[in-house]
């Protein structure tokens, strides 16, 4: 079967726009440029109605065990959700638990939704800059499937942060399978969602530690 | 302080000589998931440690050692990735807070119930020695003085410096 086309390049046309001193012609030039198809992205409307509307008849919900943090339990529903709609959407990769997610998000923020005296990430799942940047490129490593119309700053809205960090972890399941010729472990995923896959400092060994305690509490 | 391009420690040797007659480690409390712990500033060694083998330039770790009352290394971590500035910035405001106190509030996400184990790392406490890590590490959430001062890793520097697990006592 043919694979669906997930976007369609849009090449330079002419575009009718109002009379104006800078468009005296009332037409303006568009360049080339990527169109992404429905389905192939996510923006704040839809991410809002996913949120609403997605049946949670099947989605495995995280363990309900709050890891000591006073919002620990608060983002089940956006994890389970949202780790469901993207193992259904990159079904070729192995499906990340939530309950890999819900660990991640307990070792990055101690689910705090905007976590302060970092200023290389932000929010929730502590997405950086350049992976802010990475997620919303129709070019960039996570192109199969970008969010539109999110600013660095809903990042803080763990409502939008938590489907980008699942999103990058995705992203970064490939990568880590590319480095290793074989998929990933959870706990391998993890450490190539913190950058640190190949390091060998001490705060690796603590960052993974805290991580392994963290999910073998949700996992048993 | 940026002449320090690798990994920096400070130490915190206000009790160095006689450390032993006004010394303390206390596991003040402990629950499933987590842990609070009061000790004197002579037991702390805090570490901003650089990642070069990490994927992008700049990225930083930022750890609390201490030194226990069987004399091993546990080590609270702030387990997200920093840069260096961030990093920094936290070792400076808390190395205030320990200079400023004589009983030190720290408190983590985790347990510390693992058997002790003799881990490759060695951390050096001025007054006391140089004592290998036990195995044992939490995470990072807060720390404080007897004078309210505190530093959250989630929250900064304003009180309570926690999103309420962990009370910070005046």
């Amino acid at each position: 079967m043919a694979k669906l086309k997930k976007n369609v390049t849009v090449r330079t046309h002419n575009r009718r726009v109002a009379v104006s001193s800078k468009n005296p012609a009332g037409t303006t030039v568009v360049d080339q440029h990527i169109r992404h198809l429905s389905g192939t992205f996510l923006d704040p409307e839809i991410i809002q109605e996913i949120t609403e509307s997605y049946p949670l008849k099947g989605v495995t919900i995280p363990t309900a065990d709050d890891l000591g943090c006073p919002d620990g339990n608060k983002y089940d529903k956006q994890i389970a959700i949202w780790a469901d709609y993207f193992a259904k959407k990159f079904k070729e990769q192995p499906a990340i638990h939530s309950n890999i997610i819900k660990a991640l998000i307990g070792s990055e923020s101690s689910f705090e939704a905007d976590p302060s005296g970092n200023k290389v990430a932000s929010g929730i799942a502590q997405i950086t800059k350049p992976t802010f940047k990475a997620l919303l490129a129709a070019d960039g490593e996570a192109k199969e499937f970008i969010f539109r119309k999110v600013r660095q700053k809903d990042l803080k809205n763990p409502d939008i942060a938590i489907p980008m960090g699942i999103r990058w972890l995705y992203v970064k399941q490939k990568l880590a399978k590319h480095k290793l010729g074989r998929w990933p472990s959870p706990e391998e995923l993890i450490l190539e969602y913190k950058g640190m896959l190949k390091s060998q400092t001490k705060f690796k060994d603590k960052a993974l530690k805290n991580f392994r305690k963290k999910y073998a509490t949700l996992q048993n | 302080m940026r002449l320090f391009k690798t990994n920096f420690y400070i130490f915190i040797s206000l009790f160095t000589g006689t450390s032993c007659a006004t010394s303390s480690f206390q596991i003040k409390n402990s629950t499933e998931h987590r842990v609070e712990l009061l000790v004197t500033p002579d037991r702390l060694a805090l570490e901003c440690e650089a990642i070069p083998d990490g994927d992008w330039p700049g990225m930083y770790g930022f750890m609390i050692h201490i030194l226990d009352d069987q004399k091993t290394v546990t080590t609270v971590a702030q387990t997200n990735v920093l840069d260096e500035e961030g990093c920094y910035d936290r070792l400076n405001r808390i190395t205030k807070i320990l200079k400023r106190g004589h009983q030190i509030y720290i408190g983590g996400m985790g347990s510390l119930v693992e058997p002790r184990i003799v881990e490759k790392w060695q951390h050096h406490f001025p007054g006391w020695g140089t004592y290998s890590e036990n195995g044992r590490s939490l995470q990072f959430i807060v720390i404080s003085n007897e004078h309210g001062e505190c530093y959250g890793a989630y929250n900064g520097p304003t009180p309570p410096c926690s999103a309420g697990q962990f009370p910070i006592n005046k």
